[in-house]
């Protein structure tokens, strides 16, 4: 072969001259060589060809690896799909939550208001009540203070005078001791002196004048005795005056716990005013600042501000929330793309690589072809040669077997050139197979940068699909609108007809111009107009505006006017049931005396006094005697009956003790009924009366 | 109406306390005549306070029982509802007078929708005045006791007439009252025109109720509703 003469060769050595004119036996050698030189293609060929099987090879393995990478690309844009159909679901949930939350806000700022506005009622009511009641205090006090302090008086006197007594009653025992020692000294001297003079005549004047005055002083024993008698009884009637101060004890005793009910409930007021001085001082404070002239509308408006502070803070949180996902969305993608890229300048590397085997190959197969076309000169040469040969032959002797040869030859020539065309198109192939792969690893580069951006088109999209709704939103509006006006000239046009026949008729349908309906109507219209006034222009509003419209304003004072309006309403109504309430139970009472003959009269919570129609003093214009009443405690009703009145309760000064205690004995204490012992007093007074 | 100033019908009240009283002589009186003070007052504190409290439009605490012409009759208290009703009655007083009313209608319609619920009508015709040949006794004039008894059965229907009515939410409904009168009668510039604010619907039924009649008018009561 280092011999071979071949442009593959460093230096190949060309025959010369001479060469075609050399021996048969070296032109023998010279094909010989030759087809060492055809093996050594064929071999080449062959090594070809199995570099372009193993090429194949891997080009299979790179299009199988790419044609997975495709699909797991796929299969992250699906994900990727299904993520922003997720964070679209979420964020349309988050819109309807954040609406619900906003009519929530707005529910409980409502609310709010009524509690504030029932509680500012209710501090009201109670100041009121409170002054009421420390009115009523002050008097019952002082009133308590005169009783207590008549009663002490009276007390007081009536002790002194029992001491008094007493001490006359002392005076008296003395008078009747010394009385009585008199007697008896007298007696002794009667004695002493009837003795010696027994039998003597004047001696019996003596004792008629000793026992006279002895009558005399004995008569004085007797006064002075019933005089005791007299002073006892006034004791006894003085011990009965002291069960009745100590009922005046116990009026007192509950007339202090109420006392006591009503600093506690004047502490509270004290605590409320406290409290409502500091919430003043603070509306005062926010006023000195803020400089307004209504310190609850500024602060209603400050509430209201705060509150859409909130609502506004709401919503950044939640765009921020939003953001932070699409960025975070946004980086995974960039690292995707990264990844991605990463990969794709491997498979260019890859492809690049492949393209300089291909291009080594391509050289290669360009120098096979040369090698060819140099084989084939040299054919031509051998066969002008051989021809050459022939005509030698010819003229010496028949070559058969070069012919042969040079037919197997040529055979194998055609073979070898269908097989390089084969090839040829083979080559064609695989460039063409490598511009689409080519192709494709461009369109698979493009992808994610269309995938980057594929989320901001949808929401573009989106929101251009929003303004087409909005646009075809309006044009029904619009087109409403306009049926709106045709029917309202419809209906002014048949008006117009109506109030010609009317005329025509002689008639007219007349209203107030300011009644209920329109009165509703008008407020319902001004309401309407500010919400579409609002929501335009919250249309209208920039997402990144931070400006509130003036609507809004406008709308939630309204709103406001609406709801001091129905406050207003509220608390008649509330003031109506209160007088309901009152007239009522006044009712109620004045049918309970009607029918059953007692008034009430609620001393405490536990204890009620009932006063008898028939009881003597009931129709004196100083009112009922002390005497007469009953009192019920109402915490022992539930319980033995005979605990619930007694007959320290019962004070009636028409009528006999004993008879009271007679009717209680059996009514309640035996019978344990209060309603029967009720009705056998109030028939025993009226009996009394009746036979008064 | 001027003619009738010099009329002779007299209205002739029996009873404990004998009261005459010339229709026309009274209308000096700022009350009116009686007819006229029956009609208003049938107007104002049967008809359109009963039917405020009967069919809820206002809560059951705005109301007092006010004992009048042997009825226990529900009166409003609400200052607004008062107000509304006697501006109306001051001028119904002279549309009467002048005989230019001819129908009051109480219209209660919806709050939400605003349509018209329930339409009470009052139709109030000019009694007609019967020939009477001179051997034939004047027709004795009606006595204020007929005329509220009547009155009487119209507010008792009107008071039944809640069991078959359509419930209506408390609070939900408002109410207007609208006056037919005729062409010549004069206007005052707060009161204007207005449809009539029928009820509307395939299912509206009609009820009449009783009339009842003064000397000078006959008033007839009807109420139309929608069976939805």
């Amino acid at each position: 072969m280092d011999s071979a003469s071949s442009p593959f060769i460093e230096s190949p050595n060309y025959p010369p001259d001479e060469f075609y004119i050399q021996e048969p036996s070296r032109q023998e050698d010279e094909l010989n060589v030759l087809k060492n030189r055809v093996e050594y293609y064929k071999y080449q060929l062959s090594q070809s060809k199995s570099e372009q099987s193993l090429l194949l090879e891997e080009f299979e393995l790179e299009k199988g690896e790419l044609h997975k990478k495709l699909r797991e690309i796929g299969e992250q844009n699906d994900s990727l799909s299904s993520d922003q159909r997720f964070v679209l679901d979420q964020k349309s949930a988050l819109e309807e939550a954040n609406r619900i939350l906003r009519v929530r806000v707005e529910e409980v700022e409502k609310m709010s208001q009524t509690k504030a506005k029932e509680l500012q009622l209710t501090i009201a009511e109670m100041s009121k009540e409170v002054s009421i009641l420390s009115n009523t205090l002050d008097d019952v006090t002082s009133q308590n203070q005169e009783k207590a302090q008549n009663s002490n008086r009276l007390l007081e006197s009536k002790t002194a005078e029992i001491e008094k007594l007493r001490e006359e009653l002392r005076h008296q025992e003395t008078l009747t001791q010394r009385a009585n020692n008199r007697a008896d000294e007298l007696n002794q001297q009667l004695n002493s002196r009837v003795n010696p003079y027994k039998d003597d005549s004047d001696s019996a004047a003596a004792l008629r004048l000793l026992q006279s005055e002895y009558s005399i002083q004995q008569e004085h024993v007797h006064y002075l005795e019933r005089e005791v008698l007299d002073n006892e009884r006034k004791i006894s009637a003085l011990k009965g005056k002291r069960d009745y101060i100590d009922v005046l004890k116990e009026e007192k005793a509950a007339l202090q716990r109420q006392i006591e009910a009503l600093r506690t409930t004047e502490e509270r007021k004290n605590q409320v005013e406290r409290e409502n001085a500091k919430l003043q001082s603070k509306i005062d404070s926010w006023f000195g600042i803020i400089g307004q002239d209504d310190p609850t509308q500024l602060f209603e408006q400050l509430k209201m501000l705060k509150i859409e502070k909130e609502l506004d803070l709401e919503i950044i949180n939640r765009l921020k929330g939003e953001l932070s996902s699409a960025q975070e969305t946004n980086i995974s993608l960039s690292g995707d793309k990264l990844k991605l890229s990463q990969k794709i300048s491997s498979l260019q590397s890859s492809i690049t690589e492949k393209e300089i085997e291909s291009t080594v190959s391509e050289r290669k197969l360009t120098l096979a072809r040369q090698e060819i076309e140099y084989l084939k000169e040299r054919i031509e040469s051998m066969k002008s040669e051989q021809h050459l040969w022939t005509k030698r032959r010819k003229t010496e002797s028949a070559p058969e077997n070069s012919d042969a040869t040079i037919a197997e030859l040529n055979l194998q020539l055609k073979s070898r050139e269908s097989k390089i065309n084969a090839l040829n198109s083979f080559n064609e192939e695989l460039k063409r197979m490598l511009d689409q792969q080519s192709s494709k690893v461009d369109t698979e580069q493009k992808i994610p940068d269309e995938d980057f951006t594929s989320k901001n088109k949808e929401l573009i999209q989106e929101v251009q699909a929003r303004s087409r709704e909005i646009q075809r939103l309006e044009e029904a509006k619009q087109k409403l609108a306009r049926e709106n006006l045709d029917i309202r000239s419809q209906l002014s046009l048949s008006a117009a007809k109506y109030q010609e026949l009317v005329e025509k008729k002689g008639l007219r349908i007349l209203q107030l111009e300011d009644n209920p309906t329109s009165q509703h109507e008008r407020i319902s219209k001004q309401m309407l107009e500010a919400l579409t006034l609002e929501n335009n222009e919250l249309l209208g509003k920039s997402v990144t505006s931070e400006t509130v419209p003036k609507s809004v304003y406008d709308r939630l004072l309204l709103e406001q006017e609406n709801i001091k309006r129905r406050e207003f309403e509220a608390s008649k109504r509330l003031q109506r049931l209160r007088e309901v309430y009152s007239r009522k139970t006044g009712e109620f009472n004045q049918i309970i005396y009607k029918l059953l003959g007692y008034k009430l009269e609620f001393l405490s919570d536990t204890k009620l006094k009932l006063i008898s129609k028939f009881f003597p003093n009931f129709h004196q214009v100083d009112g009922i005697s002390e005497d007469d009443y009953i009192i019920i405690d109402l915490a022992n009703l539930k319980s033995p009956t005979t605990s619930a009145i007694s007959e320290s309760n019962v004070k009636v000064g028409g009528l006999p003790a004993k008879v009271v205690s007679n009717l209680l004995g059996f009514w309640v204490q035996e019978k344990n009924d209060i309603s029967c012992f009720l009705s056998a007093l109030n028939l025993q007074l009226f009996e009394e009366q009746e036979n008064k | 109406m001027d003619s009738t100033r010099n009329s002779p019908n007299v209205v002739e009240l029996r009873g404990s306390s004998r009261i005459v009283s010339d229709f026309f002589g009274k209308l000096q009186d700022p009350m009116g005549p009686f007819w006229i003070q029956s009609i208003t007052d049938f107007f104002s504190e049967y008809s359109i306070h009963s039917i405020l409290y009967q069919r809820g439009i206002y809560p059951a605490e705005d109301f007092q029982v006010r004992k009048k012409y042997g009825l226990n009759m529900m009166v409003s208290i609400n200052e607004e509802v008062n107000a509304y009703v006697k501006k109306i009655m001051s001028q119904l007083q002279k549309w009467i007078k002048s005989g230019g009313l001819s129908k009051l209608v109480i219209v209660i319609s919806s709050k939400d929708s605003g349509k018209v619920v329930e339409r009470w009508q009052f139709d109030v015709k000019i009694a007609e005045k019967q020939e009477t040949s001179h051997d034939q006794e004047e027709p004795r004039p009606k006595l204020k006791e007929e005329v509220q008894r009547e009155i009487q059965t119209v507010i008792r229907q009107i008071t039944a007439a809640v069991t078959f009515l359509p419930q209506l939410d408390n609070g939900d409904h408002s109410f207007n009252v609208l006056v037919y009168t005729d062409g010549e009668s004069v206007v005052p510039n707060e009161w204007i025109d207005s449809d009539p604010k029928d009820v509307e619907g395939d299912n509206v039924e009609n009820v009449n109720f009783r009339n009842f009649s003064t000397d000078k008018h006959k008033v007839g009561a009807l109420v139309s509703y929608s069976l939805t």
